[in-house]
C-alpha cells in the first residue's frame, strides 16, 4: 500500500513536469508556425497544459514539503500540541480538497453531460483537460488523508521530511552547481563566504 | 424577488446601458416588485464564464457573446458571415429566423434567451490607408477562429491567433499590424494608439443574447414572469436602436481621436462578397438539418 | 456599512486563524472564500469554487510563469547565475550595499521582460538567494531587495496589471505602460537608496568588502556576464522586435537557458529532469495559491465588500489629499485578502469616478493603483510575493513580511512623491503619444 501511494503521487508529478514541458513544446510550435505564415494555435491548449501540470502536480509537491503555510507557531509547537496542529491542519485540507474533488466532479460531468467545447480553434471538450483538475484533486485528497493517517499513528508527517529550499543550511545547493574553478573569482568567493560565516 | 446579472462590459457600453433600462422596465412592470442588480464589467464574472455561471443558477440572468461558442453550434456564429445579414433591418430578419432554433438550443443547456442585442458593424484597422486589396498583402491580422482565419487569408492577409488581451502589446511591438472589429473594440483597446486608419466595412452584425436560468425562471410568480419577458421583447428593440446609434457615435469616437474613417474600396467589397459564399458553403457544411433550415428559410424572406 | 464590518471581521478572522494554526495557505484561501459565500450570500459555493478555480488555473497569460521559473532552475543548476553574480561584484565594490543592488537590478530586468510580480520574484530569487547567503549577506536584506522588487514586474511594462486596468477603466494601454517607466525608475532608485543607506549604517552585518582589482581585471572578469548578457538581450529583444508576445518570450528564455547550460557542459539529463521537476513544484505551489486566491476574491465579489468600501468612500466628500489617503488605507487593507488583478477589477471602475472628480488624472491613478497592488504583494497575510520567497527560502511567512517592510513603506514614500509631483507619470506619455 505504502509503495503503491508513494508512486502515485510520484507518476502524477512527473506528468505534472510533462505538461510543463508541453507549454513550451506548444509555445515553440506556435510561434514556428507564425514565422512559416501557418495557423497554430496554443493558447487554449497551452493553459490546459498549465492547469494538468498544477492540479497533477499537488500531491508530489506536498510531499516534497513545497506547498507553503505559516509555520511560525508549528515550529514553537512541541510533542502533543505539535501533533495535534498537525492533524487539525492535515484534517482541515483532506475536508476542503474532498470538497473540491466533489465539486470538480460535477463540474466535469456538466461539461460532458452539456457536450461544451473549448471556444478556441482547437474545440477541445472542456471535460478532458477538467479531468487533470479532478484527477490531481483526487490524488492530493489522498495525499492529505495518507498524512493524516500517518501522524495519527505517530509517523513524522512527509512534507517535513525532504523541504528542499535555496537558503537551506546544508548549502545544497552549492553542491548541486559544478565545481568551482579555482581561480580568480572563484576563490575570492569562497574566501568571503568563510569569513562571513 | 431579487435576481442577481452578470454582465463582461463596461458601464458606458451600450450593451450595459441597454442592460440598465431592462432591468428599469422589470422593475417598473412588476410594480417595484421584482429587481436585479447588475455587475458590469466582469467585477462578478468574466465574460466568459457567464453562461455558465447562469445554468448552474449562481447568477439567474446575464449577458453572453453568441460567437464564443461557435464551436459547440454553427448557429452561434452564422451572424459573423459577412453580407448574410448586413444592415439593421436584415439583422433582426435573421435574428427573427433563428429565435425558434435558439430557444430549443438554450432550451437543452436549462437556460432561456430573454433579448439579443447586435454588435456594431465591422471594419479594418489598419496603420497604413486601404485603397485596394493590394494594401492588405503581408499586413499581419490578428485572427481568433476559424472564419475569421479563413476570411483574413482570402483577403490576403497574413494571420496570425492572439488573445484578445496581448492586442495592445502585438501593436506596440509589431506583431500584427491589423484587426477586423467593430469601433467599439476598438474604442475598448484605444486603437488609435497604434493605428491611424479604421475602413468601415459594415456587413455583418455578432449579436449578445441576455439569458435567464430556466429553473428560476420558472419558479417566478407568472406576474413577474411576463414582466420579464415584456421587458425583454423591449431590450431586443432597443438594443437594435442603441447600436445603430452607437456606430455613428463610435466612428465620430474614432476620428475625433485622430484616426481617419472612412468606408472600405469597391474592390475589398467585392472580395467580401465573394468571401461570403464561400463562408456560407462552409457553415452549410458543418451545421445540422435543422440549422440549415433556419439560413434557408432566411434566405427565402430575402 | 455595519453588516459589511461585520462580514469583514469575521473573514479576516477566519482568515487569521487558520493561517496561524498551519492550514496550508491555498486550501486557507478556498476555506474563506467558502465562508463567504455559503454564509453571507445565496449561490451556490460548490459549482462556483469549481468553475473559478478551474477558469483560473489554465489561464494563457499563466503559462509564463512555470518557464520563467524553469528558466531560473536552469541557469540555477548550471553556473550561469554563479557566474553572473562573480562578474557583478566587483563593479559593485564601491556602491553601499554592493550586491544587494543586484536583487533590484536584476528584478528590474526581469520586469521588463515578465508582466507579474510573482515571476519576476521567483526568477530572480532562485538565482540569487544562494549567491547571497554564500557570499554573506543579510539574510533579512536578501529577502527584502527581492520582495520589494519583485513587485516591480507590474510597473515596467509589459504588465498584466496594467492590461487589466486598461481594459475596465478604458484607458490606453499603451500610454499606461509608457507612464509606467519613469515611476519604476523613482521606485528603483528609492529602493537603491535604502539599501544605500541601510548597509551604510549597518556596516557590521556587510560582509566584508576586499575585492581589488584594475579596471581592466575587472573588465576581463565581466566576461562571465556574456551569457546572462546574451540571454537577456535574446528574451527582451524577442518581445520588443515584435517576434514573440510576452508570453511566449517565456519559452524563449528556457530554450536560451538550455542552449548556454549546454555550451557550458553542466547539461546533464540529471540536471535537466531535476531543474524540471523543482520548476513544477515551485510553480504548482503558486498556481496553486493562485486558484485559492481566485475563489476567495469572487467571495469577496459576491459579497460586495470592495464596491461598498469605495462607495462609502465616495460618501464621504474629501479632499484630494484625505481621498488619496483615505484609498490608499483601503486598498492596503484589500490587498491583505486580494491578489492583485482583482483588487483592480472589484474597485477600479468604482474609484475612478471619485478621483477624476477630484480633478486628477486616470492614467496617474492607474500607476498609482499599479503601486499600490505592488504593495498588496508583500503584505501579510496574502502576498505573492511572500508566498514566493517562502517557497524559495523555506524562511516563515512572517519573516519574510518583516524583511519586506521597509520596502513596503518605501513604495508608499514613493506614491508621496509621484503624489507630489504627478508630471512624473503624465510627462513621458504626453510627449510620445501626442495626439
Ligand atoms: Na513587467
Ligand atoms: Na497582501
Amino acid at each position: 500500500m505504502r509503495r503503491f501511494l508513494d508512486t502515485l503521487y510520484l507518476l502524477s508529478g512527473y506528468l505534472a513536469a510533462f505538461f510543463l514541458m508541453m507549454i513550451a513544446v506548444l509555445v515553440v510550435a506556435q510561434v514556428a508556425a507564425r514565422f512559416f505564415g501557418v495557423i497554430f494555435e496554443s493558447t487554449e491548449t497551452g493553459g490546459f497544459c498549465l492547469a494538468a501540470s498544477t492540479f497533477l502536480g499537488l500531491a508530489h509537491t506536498l510531499k516534497r514539503g513545497c506547498h507553503i503555510r505559516v509555520s511560525l507557531f508549528i515550529h514553537k509547537a512541541r510533542g502533543a500540541t505539535r501533533k495535534a496542529i498537525e492533524l487539525w491542519s492535515t484534517g482541515v485540507a483532506t475536508v476542503v480538497m474532498g470538497y473540491v474533488t466533489w465539486a470538480a466532479t460535477h463540474m466535469v460531468y456538466e461539461s460532458w453531460f452539456y457536450e461544451e467545447l473549448s471556444p478556441g480553434m482547437m474545440a477541445v471538450p472542456i471535460w478532458i483537460p477538467q479531468l487533470g483538475m479532478l484527477l490531481g484533486c483526487a490524488i492530493v485528497t489522498i495525499a492529505f488523508a495518507d498524512e493524516f493517517c500517518r501522524i495519527a499513528c505517530g509517523a513524522e508527517a512527509a512534507y517535513q521530511e525532504q523541504s528542499e529550499t535555496a537558503l537551506s543550511d546544508d548549502d545544497s545547493t552549492s553542491a548541486r552547481v559544478a565545481p568551482q574553478r579555482a581561480d580568480g573569482i572563484a576563490s575570492h568567493n569562497r574566501l568571503e563566504r568563510g569569513r562571513a560565516s | 424577488t431579487e435576481w442577481v446579472m452578470a454582465s463582461g462590459y463596461a458601464d458606458d457600453n451600450f450593451h450595459t446601458r441597454n442592460l440598465r433600462a431592462l432591468i428599469a422596465d422589470v422593475e417598473e412592470l412588476s410594480g417595484g416588485e421584482f429587481k436585479i442588480q447588475l455587475h458590469s464589467n466582469g467585477t462578478l464574472i468574466k465574460l466568459d464564464g457567464i453562461r455558465r455561471a447562469v445554468q448552474s443558477n449562481q447568477v439567474q440572468i446575464g449577458e453572453i457573446r453568441l460567437g464564443v461558442y461557435g464551436n459547440e453550434d454553427p448557429m452561434y456564429i452564422l451572424d459573423s458571415i459577412p453580407f448574410l445579414a448586413n444592415g439593421y433591418d436584415r439583422a433582426w430578419a435573421l435574428k427573427e429566423a433563428q429565435m425558434p432554433y435558439f430557444e430549443k438550443m438554450f432550451a437543452r443547456l436549462g437556460l432561456m434567451p430573454l433579448s439579443f442585442s447586435p454588435w456594431t458593424g465591422q471594419g479594418f484597422y489598419t496603420k497604413n490607408e486601404i485603397n485596394s486589396l493590394e494594401d492588405f498583402k503581408g499586413q499581419r491580422a490578428r485572427v481568433y477562429s476559424k472564419t475569421t482565419a479563413k476570411m483574413g487569408e482570402m483577403l490576403g492577409f497574413e494571420t496570425t491567433t492572439l488573445p484578445f488581451s496581448e492586442i495592445p502589446q502585438a501593436f506596440a511591438t509589431g506583431l500584427i499590424d491589423a484587426l477586423f472589429t467593430s469601433p467599439q473594440t476598438g474604442i475598448d483597446i484605444q486603437a488609435w494608439d497604434n493605428t491611424n486608419h479604421y475602413t468601415v466595412v459594415g456587413a455583418l452584425n455578432t449579436k449578445n443574447a441576455v439569458i435567464v436560468n430556466q429553473r428560476a425562471f420558472n419558479r417566478l410568480p407568472d406576474a413577474h414572469k411576463q414582466a420579464l419577458l415584456e421587458a425583454g421583447k423591449r431590450a431586443s428593440k432597443r438594443g437594435w436602436e442603441y447600436s445603430e446609434q452607437a456606430f455613428k457615435d463610435q466612428l465620430q469616437v474614432l476620428r475625433d481621436k485622430g484616426m481617419k474613417v472612412k468606408d472600405a474600396p469597391e474592390e475589398v467589397m467585392t472580395r467580401l462578397h465573394e468571401i461570403s459564399k464561400v463562408l456560407i458553403e462552409d457553415w452549410r457544411v458543418a451545421a445540422s438539418p435543422e440549422a440549415i433550415e433556419v439560413l434557408d428559410a432566411y434566405l427565402a424572406s430575402q | 456599512m455595519n453588516e459589511m464590518i461585520i462580514i469583514v471581521l469575521v473573514l479576516f478572522g477566519a482568515l487569521l486563524a487558520l493561517l496561524a494554526s498551519g492550514v496550508w495557505v491555498a486550501v486557507t484561501l478556498i476555506v474563506v472564500g467558502f465562508i463567504a459565500i455559503a454564509a453571507f450570500t445565496p449561490s451556490p459555493p460548490d459549482s462556483l469554487l469549481a468553475i473559478t478555480v478551474w477558469d483560473h488555473s489554465w489561464n494563457w497569460a499563466l503559462t509564463a510563469l512555470p518557464l520563467f521559473v524553469w528558466m531560473g532552475e536552469i541557469l540555477t543548476r548550471s553556473r550561469l547565475s554563479q557566474d553572473m553574480f562573480s562578474g557583478l561584484a566587483p563593479w559593485l565594490s564601491w556602491l553601499p550595499g554592493r550586491l544587494l543592488h543586484v536583487n533590484i537590478i536584476g528584478c528590474s530586468v526581469m520586469a521588463a521582460v515578465a508582466g507579474s510580480s510573482a515571476v519576476t520574484a521567483a526568477t530572480i530569487g532562485r538565482m540569487s538567494l544562494p549567491e547571497l547567503k554564500k557570499r554573506g549577506y543579510s539574510e533579512s536584506m536578501s529577502l527584502g531587495t527581492l520582495a520589494g522588487a519583485g513587485t516591480l514586474g507590474l510597473l515596467i511594462p509589459p504588465s498584466i496589471m496594467m492590461i487589466v486596468y486598461g481594459i475596465v477603466t478604458q484607458q490606453s494601454i499603451a500610454r499606461l505602460f509608457i507612464a509606467g517607466l519613469i515611476p519604476g525608475l523613482v521606485i528603483i532608485s528609492l529602493f537603491m537608496g535604502y539599501v544605500i543607506i541601510w548597509s551604510l549604517i549597518n556596516r557590521d552585518k556587510m560582509p566584508p568588502n576586499d575585492i581589488r582589482m584594475s579596471f581592466m581585471e575587472k573588465l576581463w572578469n565581466s566576461r562571465r556576464l556574456i551569457p546572462v548578457i546574451v540571454l537577456i538581450v535574446l528574451v527582451i529583444g524577442s518581445i520588443y522586435t515584435g517576434f514573440a508576445t510576452p508570453t511566449e518570450a517565456a519559452t524563449i528564455g528556457v530554450l536560451g537557458a538550455l542552449g548556454l547550460a549546454w555550451v557550458s557542459r553542466t547539461l546533464t539529463l540529471r540536471s535537466f529532469l531535476d531543474g524540471l521537476m523543482g520548476a513544477m513544484r515551485t510553480s504548482c505551489m503558486i498556481t496553486f495559491i493562485i486558484a485559492g486566491a481566485s475563489f476567495l476574491a469572487i467571495g469577496m465579489a459576491f459579497t460586495g465588500i470592495p464596491a461598498a468600501l469605495a462607495a462609502w468612500v465616495e460618501g464621504l466628500g474629501l479632499s484630494t489629499w484625505m481621498l488619496l489617503v483615505m484609498l490608499t488605507l483601503i486598498y492596503i487593507v484589500l490587498g491583505c485578502f486580494l491578489e492583485g488583478a482583482s483588487m483592480i477589477v472589484l474597485t477600479a471602475s468604482i474609484a475612478l469616478p471619485m478621483i477624476q472628480a477630484a480633478g486628477l488624472d486616470p492614467i496617474w491613478f492607474g500607476i498609482y493603483l499599479i503601486i499600490v497592488v505592488e504593495m498588496s504583494q508583500i503584505t501579510p497575510p496574502v502576498g505573492f510575493n511572500l508566498f514566493v520567497l517562502q517557497g524559495m527560502s523555506g524562511r516563515d511567512l512572517m519573516v519574510i513580511a518583516r524583511s519586506a517592510f521597509p520596502f513596503f513603506m518605501v513604495m508608499i514614500l514613493g506614491i508621496v512623491v509621484l503624489a507630489t509631483w504627478p508630471g512624473l507619470v503624465t510627462f513621458l506619455p504626453d510627449l510620445m503619444m501626442n495626439r
